[in-house]
């Protein structure tokens, strides 16, 4: 694994040393739990994720894919608990196709908490991991310095003393699947009540050696309380115009052929369309005044752009040029007014992209001056 | 100008090294949002009964307005100590007033007094957020909207606490008119009427329930008229 | 009422046997030596006129100050120890513009006479009661006719030694105030306008008055709204509608 990219923390210190604020980090506020029934494990999460005071998202998924018989619930930064899931999940899926063999949650758990120890907390996950395997259910939290337990019944997040109120009140060894899913559920709700942290809805995961029943929203608890009854329609004309410019637009030719583009530098507008060598001709026919791009991987009547007449009307032209991508000698010639070549293979060479990859990339050239373009 | 705000707890921000030293401090912000919006002939002032610390719920059902009189109200947002210490020492004014005076505070009287009351705790102030309404001696609408240290103004509408940045921007965009380009200048307030008014104020609230985890619960309004104020109870999201 | 004079008549805080307080009873007595000064309500305004008793061509007519402006609003006729009223009138002055600095508004007339009257008692107060002023030796010596404007309507109070004050529509105060009342008795209508006033109020004057009544030896002032001290010639106009 290849390991985090720390050379901006010198310069985030010295910044925020100057009083620079940082960026403020998605949370999943949270309230995450999880029991042992009978047959299995069953895991819960409510479905809120905040930055700071606001609601970033409201209906969120906490409960990560490890295994197929392995799920795991996540609160702390959000794209701490996205990443150390995925990771490992990878991980377990190499090993997997190593060994051949189901993943064993007691393995998720350890890859997991040496993770977290190697980051010293740094990375900011605290999980319920729940899965099982050849050994029978398991539960374990593990928090984010590293540490863990493994547990019969099990909180996570800023709600987690409101669930495990719940759970201290209500587990009992052995439940079956419905109070054992009802529990959870109920722990969650008292989260999602209580902790300004967790809100919205319920998601709940059923892990049993038969398989995985994830019941995404398994609990949809409340709906906006208020409709507007009158909506403000904006009247045509509530925007004030400040200024007015007409554009005109340009009438597009296509003529015969392979599609191809000719394009106005200046306006920014597609003027004509169509096979390249009518193409030139038309242009040359019109000495348009202007620029133009022309990619000619599709067109094959490339000596066409060399043609005496489209070469005289490119001379013609003020302040122009016209960029030709061949694909057969696979670069770039530039024809500046006067007839001057300037060779762009050094900028554009290899170039395959469509017409507007390539417009966007003389703009670039274009807007940083290079002396070459000007 | 320079609006001054208390700083309250630090946030801890992304790629920070820095320890967080624990400390004390004597302000505690208890959220809520208060809104106010007024009219030719009414004004409209709501807030969330949400009482929160940190990320818990005190109390779902903790009213933040106080009626001073049938034409004048103040809602406040935030430390909840001080907006009782506030809101009483404020009433107790209003009562000396009365006896002295033979007469309720008009509003801009309540207004003057707000802004001297909190001015007079400069240098500790009341971490408090407040919105004086009510109807003016012409019998019209009005809000008036402070910082925490008293500089306050007169405006049509406004909004004050912790849904102050999802609600004030749709209050402009509702109310004010529709571009400050425009010239001659339009008014700048669109006095709706008064059933409209509530209507916005309590979308404004349900929507900032939605995102804001200090608003919820139940959102209350008063609504001032000429024959005084009348009281409504509407629910927000539980959680 | 002197025949029952005794030692009771020395201290301000001592009622006499027949329930008086001597000293304040002296006080308005004191008033009745003073200039007299004549209030006159309207529905548009409230006329003040003070006699100012120059007893010497070699005094400056101006330097008798018989009316004050205490606030915008309000404006103070005063007969008696004009001296006392000055102490009067700095406290009202006070009052009302930490009135307008607390509230953002005029302060009601009512209230600021109140303030006035509520100095006036102090006279029974020690010196070490946690009064602002210290402990007074005796009552003031002046009565004040207070004009102002309150909410769209204009009011005219009339104060006294004891504290006492009074709403009225008419009032005199001085020396010659019984003769000016009863002048005013007949006189006073409610729908006086102010210039009939103006002219109630100075002849009222002029009949108490001793001397002949000239541009220097009155004041007038009003409260309509505003308060207006009226110039020499102002005066001069009002004595030629007379």
């Amino acid at each position: 694994m290849v390991g985090f990219d720390f050379d901006l923390c010198k310069r985030n210190a010295f910044l925020e040393e100057r009083g620079v604020k940082g960026p403020l980090l998605t949370k999943t506020g949270t309230t995450i739990a999880g029991v042992i029934y009978k047959d299995g494990v069953v895991l819960g999460a409510d479905t809120r994720s905040t930055a700071g005071n606001t609601v970033a998202d409201k209906n969120c998924e906490k409960i990560h894919f490890i295994a197929p018989n392995i799920y795991c619930c996540g609160a702390g930064t959000a794209a701490d608990t996205e990443n150390v899931t995925g990771m490992i999940s990878s991980q377990l899926e190499l090993h997997r196709y190593g060994t051949g063999r189901q993943s064993r949650v007691i393995t998720a758990m350890t890859l997991l908490k040496s993770h977290l120890f190697r980051y010293q907390g740094h990375v900011s996950a605290a999980l319920v991991l729940g899965g099982v395997d050849l050994k029978g259910p398991h539960l374990f939290t593990v928090y984010p310095h590293g540490s863990t337990d493994s547990l019969p019944y099990a909180t996570m997040g800023s709600g987690s003393l409101n669930a495990m109120a719940v759970f201290e009140s209500g587990y009992e060894e052995d439940m079956s699947k419905d109070s054992a899913v009802a529990l959870v559920a109920r722990a969650i709700r008292s989260g999602i009540f209580n902790d300004l942290g967790s809100g919205s809805n319920v998601d709940i995961c059923v892990i049993t050696k038969d398989g995985v029943e994830y019941k995404r929203n398994y609990e949809y608890l409340q709906g906006k309380t208020y409709q507007r009854k009158k909506p403000v329609v904006y009247p045509r004309g509530t925007a004030a115009v400040v200024k007015e410019r007409t554009i005109r637009l340009v009438d597009v030719d296509v003529l015969e052929g392979d599609a191809t583009e000719a394009i106005d530098f200046r306006a920014g507008s597609r003027i004509l369309e169509g096979e390249g060598s009518k193409l030139y001709e038309a242009m040359a026919a019109r000495g348009l005044a202007g620029c133009y791009i022309v990619p000619i991987q599709k067109v094959r009547g490339v000596k066409a752009a060399h043609s005496t007449e489209f070469y005289e009307a490119a001379k013609r032209m003020e302040r122009c040029w016209i960029r030709l991508l061949d694909s057969r000698d696979s670069g770039f010639n530039s024809y500046i007014p006067g007839g001057k070549d300037v060779p762009y293979s050094s900028y554009l060479e290899g170039f395959t992209g469509n017409v507007h990859t390539l417009w966007n990339c003389v703009r670039y050239l274009y807007s940083c001056r290079h002396p070459q373009v000007e | 100008m320079t609006i001054i705000v208390p700083s309250g707890t630090g946030n801890v921000y992304a790629g920070s090294g820095t320890i967080q030293h624990p400390s004390w401090s004597p302000y505690d912000e208890n959220g809520g949002t208060c809104v106010a919006v007024s009219g030719n002939d009414y004004c409209v002032v709501a807030s969330s009964n949400r009482l929160s610390t940190g990320f818990s719920i005190l109390t779902r059902d903790e009213s933040k307005i106080i009626k001073m009189s049938h034409k004048c109200v103040i809602a406040t947002a935030n430390c909840q100590a001080d907006r009782k210490t506030l809101q009483k020492t404020l009433q107790t004014r209003h009562i000396m007033y009365m006896h002295n005076h033979g007469k309720p505070m008009s509003v801009a009287a309540m207004a003057q007094l707000v802004s001297n009351t909190l001015y007079y705790k400069r240098f500790f102030p009341y971490y408090t957020y407040n919105l004086v309404c009510g109807l003016d001696e012409e019998g019209k609408g009005a809000v008036y909207t402070y910082d925490p240290v008293g500089s306050y103004e007169r405006t049509g509408y406004s909004c004050e606490g912790t849904g102050k940045d999802l609600i004030q921007p749709v209050l402009d965009n509702q109310l004010k008119a529709s571009s400050p380009l425009v010239l001659p200048a339009e008014n700048w307030m669109t006095a709706l009427p008064m059933d409209d008014a509530v209507d916005l104020v309590k979308d404004a609230f349900v929507s900032a329930g939605e995102r804001d985890i200090y608003t919820g619960d139940v959102v209350e309004l008063l609504i001032i008229t000429k024959d005084g104020v009348r009281t409504e109870h509407l629910d927000l999201k539980k959680d | 009422m002197f025949l029952t004079r005794s030692e009771y008549d020395r201290g301000v805080n001592t009622f006499s046997p027949e329930g008086r307080l001597f000293q304040v009873e002296y006080a308005i007595e004191a008033i009745k030596l003073g200039s007299t000064a004549i209030g006159v309500k309207t529905k548009t305004g409230t006329v003040l006129a003070v006699e100012k008793r120059v007893t010497s061509p070699l005094l400056e007519p101006t330097s008798v100050e018989k009316v004050a402006e205490v606030d915008e609003h309000i404006g103070v006729a005063m007969s008696g120890l004009t001296a006392d009223a000055r102490t009067l009138i700095d406290h009202a002055r006070a009052e009302t513009q930490s009135h307008r600095f607390t509230y953002n508004e005029p302060m009601p007339v009512e209230s600021c006479t109140q303030a006035v009257c509520d100095l006036s008692l102090r006279f029974g107060e020690d010196d070490d009661d946690g009064g602002s002023g210290g402990g007074m030796s005796r009552p003031f010596g002046v009565a004040l006719l207070v004009a102002g404007w309150d909410n769209g309507s204009a009011v005219l109070f009339h104060t006294d030694p004891s504290g006492t004050f009074y709403r009225c529509e008419a009032m005199a105060i001085g020396s010659g105030s019984e003769g000016a009342q009863t002048a005013l008795k007949e006189g006073f209508r409610a729908d006086l306008s102010l210039e009939e006033a103006e002219v109630l109020a100075l002849s009222t004057l002029k009949q108490v008055m001793e001397e002949k009544v000239t541009s220097t030896n009155v004041d007038i002032a009003s409260v309509a709204p505003s308060y207006h001290l009226y110039s020499p010639t102002e005066v001069q106009g009002v004595i030629g509608r007379l």
